[in-house]
């Protein structure tokens, strides 16, 4: 008797249970959006301090610079109405917007704008953001709406710089910047609950066009393997960066899943110290060997843009399709490379991966199996994110590794700067005396077609050397509930979400 | 009562005996454990892949299999490793007594406050992870609690009459530890050792799944279920099949170590 009482007691309680789960998910406010994050923003809330990139993805709609970057990658003004160039391109005049004001309020003045420059630059006595704004030698106001940057030198990223979450332009008057956020973006910032949800709340004085859903909440996820199901299970609306296991699990008929790029790139990186690497023919009979598009297959069913040197697609201007094809995967060619070079009978290789990273490890057994065709014996080793980190990149000492490298802004720098052999992240050792050449010129030439014209020579250099066994850009998952719609992808680390719309 | 059939041992037995029959049958299967078929990506059980394929179109019959062996074999190493050291160490300590046993007690205290997957994560965090490495780590995490077993055991025998007749008789001390007192307590050392055996391939299990272990492409059955959580959804197959060979075979070693199955088994020598 007893035993019956606890099995329906036992009854009961699952049921409760499982009722209790129903009520979420459903008739919910078109006004509002939960959006799943992976980690906690416990960052400064000052921006020209914000050092993760998760947390600058999401403040991206906080925060504006004078200038801010598009989906396609242009950059276009924002909290300036306007800006000007002058002829030697020292002196940029920047054109303050009219009637744009703060979240809290209050207008935009000249003196917001020069205190926020003065504040990045690191010239208050503070560090400056970039070491690129070193470069600025003066800030004038020069009238109510008007103020000029003056540079020493001149430097064709320099607007890049500008259009970004560390360069926004805040109010003088917030004195706790830490704890208080005031920009002049679509959304304002409202509360955050510690390792819960970052809350923020559409800005209705916003200068351009207004947001479509009122309230966003961010709730922090921290755990990968739950994720799917708190989409399925209707608490979290929204999540970006899916892997290609979550995406399939989730329903077809209830998500949108929007497919675009990372933007990176992601290679078989060499460490050019290791002996058999220094052999240029070891290095092309890699190349031909790999084949980017069976990557794609195994790893993410096909998505990806395949690359063919140190810059991805969304480049724009600097990415140079005609180099995705040099190494088509050939594996005659390949051996004949390899019979040409010292090892014609192979070597042992060692590819040292961060384990954190599902699809650098997945990428890694899939390159296994085709570099074993010519011989080359390889070992893979899992490490720790810390590891990889000291050992890898800080360290340098590895043989090789897969792993993504990302832009910190649009500018051709941020991808090639590394390969410099005196570069203090050129992790791959990289050494040529012609790359630095060109590179060298790009950097001081004084147009910006020219300057174009030499990054894209140094990306063609690191392709006919075959630096690295370029893969490709990895695709990224956004899943959308499809009670909404109209989620874009950025060629940066950014979450535009003032473009998601509510339809039902 | 004396002709009673040992039921557990003989289903723990017959358990174990097909494990290993499931490994060994491995060797005959021709597809190789890490060989890639993109056209086979996430299929169910088939004739010709019994198991179904992985995310790569990896054979999971022969994965498992492979996996299994690998489990095995480090457990088996590092069951070795454990009990000699730990047998030794526990010998000593209740044997002797004294300073010997203050000291090496002491230090086996310390080890047996640690948690044994702490202190193998530890070992694996100091010395790297691979497959030899693991072993290691195993076999010391299960010393202490060998030590401790064994001490007991042998601070008990040294009591009783034979050992002393044996110490008035001149025998050596190593042929007294381990030819007279060793054959006397094999009970629980016997118990001892499956059960650490179980213990083993359950850590391994553990460490694999939290990414410390085999590096891939070689699998053991903790890398296999870890790899496969995410497509408990639309693969449930991937979890099922090595989850179910895990539990069964933990399931054998159980029944074998039965504490009752071998007091049975030992008592009779006393009775006849």
């Amino acid at each position: 008797m007893k035993r019956i009482k606890s099995i329906v007691l036992f009854c009961l309680l699952t049921l409760t249970t499982v009722l209790c789960a129903c009520t979420d998910g459903k008739n919910k406010a078109s006004d509002s959006i939960t959006i799943g994050i992976a980690q906690d923003i416990d960052d400064s809330l000052d921006p020209h301090k914000m050092v993760a990139a998760g947390t600058k993805e999401i403040f991206f709609n906080v925060f504006e610079g004078l200038v801010k970057p598009d989906s396609d990658g242009n950059i276009v003004p924002a909290v300036a109405e306007s800006v000007e160039v002058s002829e030697d391109k020292l002196t940029y005049t920047f054109k303050l917007r009219k009637g744009i004001k703060f979240h809290d309020g209050s207008a935009v003045t000249i003196e917001d704008v020069k205190y926020s420059v003065d504040k990045f630059a690191g010239r208050n006595g503070e560090e400056p953001r970039t070491s690129a704004f070193l470069n600025i030698s003066e800030v004038n106001v020069l009238t109510d709406d008007t103020i000029e940057i003056k540079l020493n030198n001149p430097d064709s990223d320099f607007l890049s710089y500008l259009a970004s979450v560390e360069a926004a332009i805040i109010p003088k008057s917030n004195a706790n910047l830490d704890t208080v956020a005031i920009g002049t973006g679509p959304y304002k910032y409202v509360s955050r609950i510690p390792l819960q949800n970052v809350v923020f709340e559409k800005f209705d004085d916003y200068w351009g066009e207004k947001a479509d859903i009122k309230n966003v909440t961010f709730k922090i996820c921290t755990n990968a393997d739950t994720i799917a199901m708190e989409l399925e299970g209707g608490t979290i609306d929204m999540c970006v960066h899916l892997t290609n296991g979550q995406r399939l699990q989730l329903d077809k008929e209830r998500f949108d899943v929007y497919e675009g790029t990372m933007n990176l790139v992601q290679a078989l990186y060499l460490n050019h110290e290791y002996e058999p690497f220094q052999d240029e023919n070891v290095r092309k009979a890699m190349n031909y060997v790999t084949d980017s598009k069976e990557v794609m297959d195994y790893v993410s069913n096909g998505a990806g843009e395949a690359i063919g040197t140190s810059v991805y697609p969304n480049f724009g201007k600097y990415f140079d399709e005609t180099l995705v094809d040099t190494y088509a995967t050939d594996v005659e060619k390949a051996k004949e490379c390899m019979a040409k070079s010292a090892y014609p009978d192979g070597f042992d290789m060692t590819i040292t991966v961060p384990k954190n990273y599902d699809q650098h490890v997945d990428t890694a057994l899939v390159l296994k199996n085709e570099l074993e065709l010519i011989g080359i014996n390889v070992t893979i080793e899992t490490v720790d994110w810390d590891t990889w980190l000291s050992d890898v990149y800080m360290g340098r000492k590895y043989q090789s590794t897969v792993i993504g490298v990302d832009a910190a802004n649009l500018s051709a720098n941020a991808l090639l700067a590394r390969f410099r052999s005196d570069a203090d992240n050129n992790f791959t050792n990289y050494n040529n005396s012609k790359y630095d050449e060109v590179f060298d010129k790009a950097n001081a030439a004084s147009t910006d077609e020219e300057a174009t014209k030499y990054f894209k020579e140094c990306a063609k250099i690191l392709n006919e050397d075959a630096a690295n066994v370029y893969i490709q850009d990895l695709p990224d998952f956004v899943a959308l509930n499809k009670n909404y719609e109209g989620y874009v992808f950025y060629p940066l680390y950014v979450m535009d979400i003032a473009k998601i719309k509510a339809v039902k | 009562m004396k002709n009673k059939i040992n039921f557990q041992k003989i289903a723990g037995a017959s358990i174990v005996g097909l494990m290993i029959l499931f490994i060994l049958l491995g060797f005959l299967n021709r597809n190789a454990f890490d060989a890639m078929d993109k056209t086979r990506i996430l299929s169910g059980p088939s004739i010709s892949h019994p198991f179904g394929c992985d995310e790569f179109g990896r054979d999971l019959l022969k994965r498992t299999q492979t996996g299994m062996g690998i489990s095995v074999v480090i457990s088996f190493f590092a069951v070795i490793i454990g009990t000699v050291t730990g047998t030794i160490i526990g010998a000593l300590c209740g044997y002797f007594g004294g300073v010997v046993d203050d000291i090496l007690t002491a230090i086996t205290d310390v080890l047996f406050a640690i948690p044994s997957l702490l202190l193998a994560l530890v070992f694996v965090s100091l010395f790297g992870s691979g497959m030899v490495q693991v072993t290691l780590a195993l076999g010391v995490a299960i010393i202490p609690s060998f030590a401790k077993m064994m001490r007991s055991e042998f601070k008990k025998q040294k009591e009783l009459e034979y050992v002393k007749m044996a110490k008035l008789m001149k025998v050596p001390t190593y042929r007294i530890l381990f030819v007279h007192i060793l054959p006397n307590v094999m009970e629980t050392f016997v118990n001892c050792i499956f059960i650490a055996f179980n213990n083993c391939i359950l850590a391994e299990a553990g460490l694999s799944f939290i990414g410390i272990g085999v590096q891939p492409p070689v699998a053991s059955l903790g890398t296999l279920l870890s790899d496969a959580g995410g497509y408990l959804r639309s693969a449930p197959f991937l979890v099922l099949f090595p989850a179910f060979m895990l539990v069964l075979l933990l399931f054998g070693i159980g029944l074998l170590s039965s504490g009752e199955s071998f007091h049975n088994a030992y008592s009779k020598r006393f009775k006849n």
